[in-house]
Parts: C-alpha cells; structure tokens; sequence
C-alpha cells in the first residue's frame, strides 16, 4: 500500500482518542507484517491490518473508519496473538467498528455483515438469549431478495434435523436485560459540519 | 461433583447446536458430574457483541458471572469457547479495572467480587483425565482423528492460559487416551470462519476448505471439535469448503464433538449423544468407533447409480 502524507491530513486529536482506547500507542507497531501474514481473512480486505495500523498511524480517521476491513475481521485474535510490540492490531479492529458507529461511517459495502449483528443483538435485547430462527429471518427480511434465496437448499435439511428450534427461549429477567442494551448504548458523535 | 453449568445459547434445544448440549449432559452425567446451570443466564453476546460494542459484552458477562457467585458456584463449565472467551474476559478485565468493574455492575445491576472462573470442556475432561483413566483408557479403536480447537480455545493467550497458544495439546491427549490417534497437522487454531455463515459464507467456505485440505493430508478420517461454531462450519458446509478447497465432491469427514467421543467410548448409545443430527453422516464412522460391522454393505465397484 502506498500513502501520500501532508501533515494537513493528520487528525492528532483522533489518534489520541485511538491510543486512549486501544491503551497502546500507536507508534509501538514498526509494520513487519506479521498481523497480515497470519490473518485468516487478509485474501477479503483491501486494506489488511498492518495498513489498518498504518492508518492509524498517519492519522488517516475517515479512510481507517470508512474501511470495510474491520468488518470482515473474524475476531480471531491471531494477529494480537503473535504482535511481536504487543500493539493490540485485534483491538484496534475493535475501536475502529465503535468509532466508525458513533461517526456513522460504517461501511455500507458490508451491510450483510452489519444486519447480522443488529439482528442478532436485537434478539438477546427481547429475549435476553438468542433465537434463531428469529433473528436470522428479521435479517433476511432486510434484504429478502438476495438474502432469501441464500441456503434455501440448506434449509429444510436444518430443519428435518430440527434445527434451529421453532420457538425463542426467554428468560425470566428480561428487563435486566433490556436496562443493560439502554446503558450501554455506543454514543452518537455530534453531526460534523460539511466541509 | 458439582459443576457449574453455563450452557450458552448454541447448546439448548432451539439451537442449531443443540446436540452438543445432549452429548454434554450425557456423558458429563455418567462420569458422575452433576450439573448446577448458572440461575436465568443471558447470551455472552456472541460475535455480535464483540464486533459491535464491548462494554455491552463486558455488562452481559459481569450479570452471568455475579448470578454464579450469587448461587455459589466457583467455576462454570461454559462448552462453546466463544461464551467461554467473553465470561473470560470480562472476568480478567474487571479484576484489572476497578473502574470498568463498577460500570459493568452498574449496567448489570449486580455486585460482583470476582470469584467465578469459566472453563472450556477442554479444559475439564484434559485436567480430570487420571480420575477417570480406568473407565475410558483404551475404549476406542486407533482411528486417525484431527482434533481441531478452532481460534478460541487457546486466544486471547492471557486470558485462555489452559494450553499451549499455537499448538494446543489437551485435546489430543484426551482423544489418545482414549484410544484413538490424533494426527499431528498444522491448522489446529486457525479460524473456520465462526460467526459470518450467514453474512460472508463464501469466507467461511474458504477458511474451511483449508483447514479440511490439511486434516485430510495429515491423514485424518474425522474431525473432534469443542465448539458448536467450529462444527457446524465443518459440518453444514461441507461441500461448499471442499468444492472451494479443490477436494472433489465425495469428501465424507464427519465432524464429531469431543462430548461426543468420550460419551462413546462410555458405552453410550449414539442417539443419546445427538449424533443422528450431523449433516455428513455418522453412522459407519460411529459403528467402527463401537466395534461393530458397518450398518450398510458397500456398493459393489464399478456399480452405476
């Protein structure tokens, strides 16, 4: 990856704001590459993580949240796992899909991937454990042309074998639950003036 | 013994995992454990938690982990190792922080002094394996099995301390006590994928196509796993992973829990393990891993279908 850097484009404030969250600083990562060279999913991103770090780096806050790479991460934690600086590239991934939420620049590229876990949040919030068939039809409504023909096949075989089950399993204290979604709620940044 | 249970959503019955939950139960109970399920439990928060917003994942986890102490459990045995990494978690790092600990109880409405510590089954069968060596030693024949751990087990490495980070061994030596034999092979902790089957299935299907590429050139016949997201990748998707791994159509590697296998080699019978549920067939494997003929002849060579 190549980057062309002016100092105009270095948004200090935002990487202070990153190292904060990310309790590293940034410049412990000197890119050898090795987060890249074990990340499982690094064939599905245009940018893999060392570039994500790089970003970071540099300052570079509306490439590093528009990125879609944070959001084909499968969290497997490899590449924290073998960070010869312990600079936490795992976590980054992590800050980056918050702040990207907060900004409202997650990318609409990867909105299978988003839904899914809106869906899926959705339903512990009503029932305070996940259901199945619940979420993954309220996420194939989203979309129901595309979404709704994919594993049509499987399917029926799933359910034959009586999977997923048909009804939800609440529990007792969902409130809780509920209460817990409403204080833990990612804060919205303020609107950005057009520029 | 007395064991706390978190069971997680993926084990119970309206799940797609549900038959891990009937393996566990089944053979946890005839190795004498008895199961004490953590008072009304939520979900851990699964992918969706950590991908989205992790100090709704942390305030989940602290009310599961303050209801354990609450009905005085020590340890809970959390089976998928996704729930176990995030009650981990959050366990280690509200120790650490007392002030992520007080918004976490806070948000949970519950007080939490941060005695509970989740187990993976790994964990429990690998570490007991003395107690019961004389009821399982040697049941099983020495079929090759690659035992897969997927990511979770053994990552974040300060969190999962139970194994070797890279290259885990609790699993195979439980497998070869058994009498079976693991196969040494190199894919043990990469990802399968976990929670983008849905959303990214063509991601998955290229993650375990490898990883069936590699067990398959190690020589394994089968797969033993620890986790209902590792299974049902291997397992459901089979043909699709094969197909994108170049491995032809007629692939056939069942993929069983380890729950599974040592409920087997306790002389359990295989419908109470929940091993007609698998996608990829079970039943020749089943019957050589019982010592019994095989179910159905083989068609004769060269028959045409």
């Amino acid at each position: 990856m190549q980057l062309q850097v002016s100092r105009a484009q270095v948004d200090s404030d935002w990487k202070r704001e990153v190292e904060r969250r990310l309790g590293r600083k940034l410049a412990d990562c000197y890119q050898c590459g090795k987060c890249t060279a074990g990340c499982p999913v690094s064939f599905e991103m245009f940018h893999p993580i060392h570039a994500m770090m790089r970003l970071a780096q540099l300052g570079r806050k509306d490439e590093a949240l528009r990125s879609r790479s944070q959001w084909v991460c499968a969290a497997c934690e490899a590449c924290s796992t073998r960070c010869p600086k312990d600079a936490e590239p795992a976590r980054l991934m992590t800050v980056l899909r918050e702040m990207a939420q907060e900004e409202g620049l997650v990318n609409a590229n990867e909105a299978d991937i988003y839904d899914f876990h809106q869906s899926f949040l959705a339903s512990i919030r009503r029932f305070g454990r996940v259901y199945e068939m619940g979420f993954i039809a309220a996420y194939k409504l989203k979309s129901p042309l595309r979404r709704g023909l994919q594993d049509l096949l499987t399917f029926p075989k799933m359910l034959k074998r009586g999977k997923p089950g048909l009804l939800p399993h609440k529990i007792q204290n969902v409130a809780a639950i509920r209460r817990i979604f409403d204080r833990c709620q990612l804060q919205k940044a303020p609107e950005r003036k057009s520029d | 013994m007395e064991l706390g249970y978190y069971p997680g959503c993926a084990l119970k019955a309206h799940a797609t995992g549900y038959e891990y939950g009937m393996a566990i139960e089944a053979t946890l109970g005839a190795l004498g454990f008895e199961l004490k399920e953590v008072p009304d439990w939520n979900c851990c928060g699964a992918s969706a938690g950590h991908m989205t917003n992790s100090i709704l994942t942390r305030a989940l986890n602290v009310r599961n982990l303050a209801l354990a102490e609450a009905a005085g459990l020590k340890e809970i045995l959390a089976p998928c190792p996704l729930c176990t990494k995030e009650l981990s978690l959050a366990q280690h790092e509200v120790k650490e922080h007392t002030d992520l600990l007080a918004a976490a109880q806070e948000a949970a409405e519950m007080a939490y002094r941060c005695s509970v510590r989740p187990i993976t089954l790994v964990e429990l069968l690998h570490r007991n394996l003395a107690q019961f060596r004389e009821r399982l030693a040697g049941k099983l024949p020495d079929l090759k099995v690659a035992c897969y751990y997927g990511c979770l087990h053994t990552r974040p490495p300060d969190v999962m301390t139970y194994d070797d980070t890279e290259q885990p061994v609790a699993m195979d030596e439980v497998c070869r006590t058994l009498g079976l034999a693991p196969v040494e092979w190199t894919h043990k902790t990469e990802c399968c994928g976990a929670g983008f089957t849905m959303s990214r299935p063509t991601v998955v299907a290229r993650l375990t196509g490898r990883i069936l590429k590699a067990a398959r050139l190690a020589g394994a016949e089968a797969f033993v796993v620890a986790c209902p997201m590792c299974q049902a990748n291997l397992d459901m998707r089979q043909t699709e992973a094969a197909a994108d791994a170049g491995l032809g159509e007629d692939l056939h590697m069942p993929v069983l829990y380890l729950a599974q296998v040592v409920g087997l080699a306790l002389g359990l019978e295989p419908k109470a393990l929940g091993l007609s549920t698998h996608f990829v067939d079970t039943t020749d494997l089943v019957a050589r891993l019982r010592g019994e003929p095989p179910a159905a002849a083989e068609a004769p060579q060269g028959a045409v279908a």
